[in-house]
């Protein structure tokens, strides 16, 4: 156990950070799956594919938080429409991807970021997701149009 | 875009610090808790649950025709609510709560029309948008159209009422949900306990071949009064839906026009007539196997479970070493009395067979329900599909759960050989 938290603990924290944009919910939600995953572990029919039911877990732990706290937080938005956040072009590059990979829907950000970061082909994100092909690529294509348009080239 | 992509999500990812030294212990000791206490059962991997909720819709502005039949609606079934207060106990309960801060959004009307597209429509948090919204004193009308669907999908029009209290404060209760994407022309009572729903739809989407019909009675689709499935070949549809007992003859139909993802395109939501009656008495604990001492417990936490009484749970458990989703050696009461919901699987749990009992060292023998966990799911009998149903499970999440290789991953209760619970764990969520 030890062994392996040490050896994914890092890659786990930066992957949640990507999804979650917090650095305490990264933690907490780090934390939750490696306590899912270490807790089973020998329930894994292939323990050398850890990373791949961490990685996973990790996903649908934080694709479940923002589906929770969203309905709230999507309201309580229209409720105060002119507390405005900053603009992007007021933030440096490595902001304004933060601030634009948090405009993305729960499922789009954890697509782009396992394609790109993880640098998984469409399938293994697809498994990744458990999802179907179809519906990677077409998440992916839409969030990536977010993305340009929240970071365009010449920002 | 895409190279410029990756270099800044790296450059970004370093952002996060990394304190394993610091982490580990706390993490470690919670997995080694979990290990112990699930002693074998279950799988690694979260899996969402995904409430498949369906979709439909009414033409703007008519109303179908509601035909009694032969039962007849109960003439003392006044209460005009349809979600989520269906009697005036439960509107005054959340009245009370409103009162006391809670549930802020069931005191606006678009607040409430919000709420009904993530947990009646199945739409993503945010994915709604309010197109209008038109208060007129006690009554409203609130129109919500899906962002990520195709401009050619229509809103759904939410009708909104505070059948209580009025004014800022008063809670809003939906009354009446229809769509110009499907048109319910007729609910028929051809027989007690089965109607018969008739109408059409203005368009076929790729990916919504079909029109579902869910009768319930409550703020959830679960538990169910009736279900029904028809798929389209053409823009017309005419199909029965048998619906169970309830004491007020009365229920609430949604009709739905789901996508290939399970989002409602658009819902129509009228009251119907059911047979007049108690519904059927809830099932008891499976205690086939049991111990008496284990069946005792599993009996109480049953009982209040059902009655959702939180505090009859207390007694039944030591907070010191009692294991519950995320929090291993906590008390669990302050969260379940949060969210009672968690109440309501705890109960269908206990409603299937145990596990064998088994030994683990420091915590002597478990009866573990349900006996899903020691389920081979390569070889899932068409039994073990419908106790997996019955927990809230659809075709799609049962599926997920075979292809990923890890067995069950639903909820599990575990009670030792003294009677004491020791652990409840809905994992998944």
């Amino acid at each position: 156990m030890d062994a392996l938290y040490r050896a994914h603990a890092a890659e786990a924290l930066r992957l949640g950070y990507l999804l979650t944009g917090e650095r305490a919910l990264a933690e907490d939600l780090v934390q939750d799956a490696f306590v899912r995953v270490l807790g089973r572990f020998h329930d894994l029919r292939n323990r050398d594919a850890f990373w791949w039911y961490l990685r996973r877990t990790i996903v649908n732990l934080s694709t479940s938080y923002f589906r929770r706290r969203g309905v709230e937080r999507a309201w309580l938005a229209r409720q105060r429409p002119n507390e405005a956040a900053p603009a992007p072009h007021d933030l440096a590059e490595r902001d304004r991807l933060r601030a634009a990979l948090m405009t993305l829907r729960p499922e789009q950000r954890a697509a782009i970021v396992l394609r790109f970061y993880e640098d998984l082909s469409e399938a293994d994100t697809a498994e990744a997701l458990g999802v179907p092909l179809g519906t990677v690529k077409s998440t992916v294509s839409r969030g990536l149009e977010r993305l340009r348009h929240e970071l365009p080239e010449e920002a | 875009m895409d190279t410029r992509l990756q270099n800044l999500l790296h450059d970004l990812a370093t952002e996060m610090p990394v304190d394993i030294e610091g982490t580990a212990p706390r993490t470690l000791r919670r997995a080694r808790v979990r290990r112990v206490l699930t002693g074998g059962a279950g799988a690694a991997i979260a899996v969402a649950l995904v409430v498949v909720v369906s979709i439909s819709a009414l033409r703007f502005g008519d109303e179908p025709t509601v035909t009694p039949g032969v039962t007849g609606p109960n003439p003392s079934a006044t209460f005009e609510g349809l979600w989520p207060e269906t009697n005036p106990e439960a509107l005054a309960e959340t009245q009370a709560a409103v009162e006391e801060g809670h549930d802020p959004l069931q005191a606006s009307p678009d607040g409430i029309a919000s709420l009904l597209a993530v947990n009646v429509l199945g739409w993503q948090p945010g994915d709604d948008r309010v197109e209008n919204v038109d208060v007129r004193g006690s009554e409203a009308e609130v129109v919500i159209s899906n962002q990520t669907f195709a401009d050619t999908v229509p809103p759904v029009i939410i009708q909104a009422r505070q059948l209580g209290r009025t004014g800022p404060r008063g809670v809003w209760s939906v009354v009446g949900v229809s769509t110009p994407l499907i048109r319910l022309e007729e609910v028929t009572e051809v027989a007690p306990g089965t109607i018969r729903l008739a109408g059409s739809v203005d368009d076929l989407y790729d990916g919504a071949p079909a029109v579902e019909a869910h009768v319930f009675d409550g703020p959830t689709l679960d538990p169910s009064l009736g279900t029904a499935r028809h798929e389209l070949t053409d823009r017309t549809f005419a199909f029965d839906v048998v619906v169970s007992p309830t004491p007020d003859g009365r229920a609430t139909l949604l009709l739905t026009m789901p996508d290939a993802v399970g989002a409602s395109l658009g819902a129509v939501m009228v009251a119907v007539p059911t047979p007049v009656g108690e519904p059927e008495p809830p099932e008891g604990p499976n205690l086939e196997g049991v111990s008496p001492d284990v069946a005792t417990t599993a009996q109480l936490i049953h009982d209040a479970a059902l009655a959702g009484d939180v505090d009859a749970l207390a007694p039944l458990l030591d907070p010191n070493t009692f294991a519950y989703n995320f929090d291993d050696g906590s008390d669990p009461i302050p969260a379940w009395r949060a969210d009672p919901s968690v109440l309501d699987p705890m109960a269908t749990v206990l409603e299937l067979p145990a596990a064998e009992p088994r030994t683990i060292r420091g915590y002597g023998t478990l009866t573990i329900w349900p006996y899903l966990i020691d389920t081979d799911f390569d070889a899932l009998t068409e039994r073990e599909r419908d106790d997996l149903k019955a927990l809230g499970y659809s075709e799609a999440d049962i599926d997920l759960m075979i292809e990923g290789g890890n067995g069950y991953q639903g909820p599990r209760l575990a009670i030792d050989e003294t009677g004491l619970w020791r652990s409840f764990t809905t994992m998944g969520e």
